[in-house]
């Protein structure tokens, strides 16, 4: 009996309180039909559209660690990754190529990839990345550190995402925290070229270039809308990039990567196995699996999922 | 504020360089008096949806017949923007006169030169590549007067402004960016102040410059304080009369 008269109070308070809540929000919540039109959320749409072209865009970007007085399209590069675009959704891929894989280099035997570009300059690298992928980029972009950090600072900085922390006693020593890290033109430099500290070494510094890669775009396509952004980018990258093409193409280039999105990007490394030959460290990457990759990305820029 | 050009950038104002018959006829067309309900519609929605504090063409006293004619051929706002690389000031100016050029020929070919009720929109896409021209006709409900061309009588421009940044080199432009922005108003059974704006890229070629690339908008356009209370004493249900559907 008690127990009955127990439920019935517990019932009539779960009532008395949802009526509360009922009445304190009829109070509380304007009727709809009155509204105030002062203000609003809306969701604006955009008609966006670009022409550069109807296929995926590949750009092989290599990054020179040329010395002062040196030709950085005839050094060996610390950077190599083969990044496509497809205009029509947006969607980017970017295969990073570890800088000591051993590979067949036309007219010149094997070597090292980045060998490449002292044999014959970014052209023949270009072909060499293109030949252990399976996809030929349509450009190759080479810079060398130091200008790679004036483009990093010409654009305002960067923020990567950093999944471990790390350091190097010269080029980083106080290293990187995990998490998002805002990176000015020197941090992106050191963050993109340290290898000796990380535990995936060559791979894990690819990998860490894409990081990078994401966040220049991430702050191009968040700035594209300042004025003179663009053209000032473009500008940087003229003067500080060897690219062969004219300045009306990059300019597309440029609005093509601001209009990628982020999203739809999607990164790999060519993976591989440490070996020695002639008593030089090397990697042997695994060939099979670069072109997986490429097949994969070739017609829409989008690789698998967990590589 | 009709205009909110940086302090100190020149500006010159351009007249459209496409009007001509179409749009001695579009004027003809608000002042026909075989439409006569249209133009007290017209006229009855040019008090009540414009008090012109926020028009360039009319102070408060502009309205009906002369305000519409005004602002039919309201004048386009060029703006020399960012200039990168080198390149001469006049020769910016040049610039921006001929990429505003382009800019106004897609204005008016989608939105201003046209008799409406209107569901025809092809051609709207001068001065645009042919891929970017067909990416416009894609998404012609934003690139065009498409949503509401078949449900107005008239389109009125009120306020045209283009600011062109340059990208030169060795004093040759290369590329620019066309920040532009449109504020115009319907008539008909749809009565609306609208902005479109949004940026477009050009290139030049073909011994011409190009739109190649485009993002824009278009967006109710909030009124100024004034226009508000103008509108709380006047005709809301006028305004509200013809909603976007």
């Amino acid at each position: 009996m008690s127990t009955r008269r127990a439920g019935r109070l517990r019932r009539t308070a779960r009532a008395t309180a949802l009526a509360a809540v009922l009445a304190t929000t009829v109070v509380v919540v304007p009727d709809a039909e009155v509204a105030s039109e002062d203000s609003a959320l809306v969701a604006m749409r955009h008609a966006r559209g670009l022409d550069v072209g109807d296929r995926v865009v590949w750009i092989l970007a290599a990054g020179s660690d040329a010395r002062p007085g040196q030709v950085m399209t005839r050094t060996r590069g610390d950077a190599l990754q083969l990044i496509g675009i497809d205009p029509r959704t947006g969607a980017a891929a970017a295969i990073g190529i570890p800088r000591d894989s051993y590979v067949p280099i036309p007219g010149y035997g094997s070597s090292r990839v980045n060998a490449a570009m002292v044999f014959g300059g970014p052209e023949l690298q270009g072909r060499t990345v293109g030949n252990l992928v399976g996809v030929q980029p349509d450009y190759v972009f080479v810079t060398r550190f130091p200008f790679f950090e004036d483009m990093v600072d010409d654009i305002g900085g960067i923020t990567v995402s950093n999944p471990r922390r790390f350091s190097d006693p010269d080029l980083k020593p106080r290293g990187f925290a995990q998490g998002r890290v805002r990176l000015d033109g020197y941090g992106a430099m050191a963050f993109a070229r340290i290898r000796k500290t990380l535990a995936g070494g060559d791979f894990a510094r690819s990998a860490n270039q894409q990081r990078v890669l994401r966040g220049i775009q991430a702050r191009v396509a968040s700035q594209a809308g300042t004025p003179g952004f663009m053209e000032r980018g473009v500008m940087s990258v003229l003067q500080h990039l060897r690219t062969g093409e004219g300045p009306a193409t990059l300019f597309r280039l440029a609005q093509l990567v601001a209009r990628v999105d982020p999203s739809r990007i999607t990164t790999c490394v060519v993976p591989g196995t440490i070996g020695t030959v002639g008593g030089a460290s090397i990697v042997r990457p695994d060939v099979a699996t670069a072109r997986r990759l490429g097949n994969a990305a070739r017609a829409d820029a989008t690789l698998p999922p967990g590589c | 504020m009709p205009h909110q050009e940086p302090l100190g950038a020149p500006r010159t104002r351009r007249t459209p360089p496409l009007r001509g018959a179409r749009s001695t006829r579009s004027d003809r067309r608000l002042l026909a008096p075989s439409l006569g309900p249209l133009l007290a519609l017209v006229l009855v929605a040019g008090c009540t949806g414009e008090d012109g504090s926020g028009s360039p063409d009319g102070g408060p006293g502009a309205r009906g017949e002369d305000a519409g004619r005004r602002a039919a051929s309201v004048p386009t706002v060029v703006v020399p923007g960012q200039r990168v690389g080198r390149l001469a000031p006049q020769r910016h100016r040049q610039v921006a006169q001929r990429v505003a050029a382009v800019v106004d020929g897609w204005w008016d070919a989608a939105f201003v030169e046209a008799d409406y009720p209107r569901t025809r929109y092809q051609g709207s896409f001068p001065g645009f590549t042919r891929t970017a021209a067909q990416q416009g006709w894609q998404q012609r409900d934003l690139m065009t007067s498409a949503r509401l061309g078949s449900r107005i009588d008239a389109l009125v421009p009120l306020r045209r402004r283009v600011a062109v940044d340059v990208l030169s080199t060795r004093e040759v432009p290369r590329g620019a960016t066309a920040r532009v922005r449109m504020d115009f108003r319907t008539t008909g059974e749809v009565e609306r102040r609208i902005r479109l704006e949004g940026r477009l890229v050009l290139t030049y070629l073909r011994g011409g410059w190009r739109v190649f690339g485009f993002d824009v908008t278009q967006s109710p356009l909030r009124p100024t304080p004034g226009q508000q209370s103008a509108d709380r004493s006047g005709n809301q249900s006028g305004k509200r009369s013809g909603g976007e559907r």
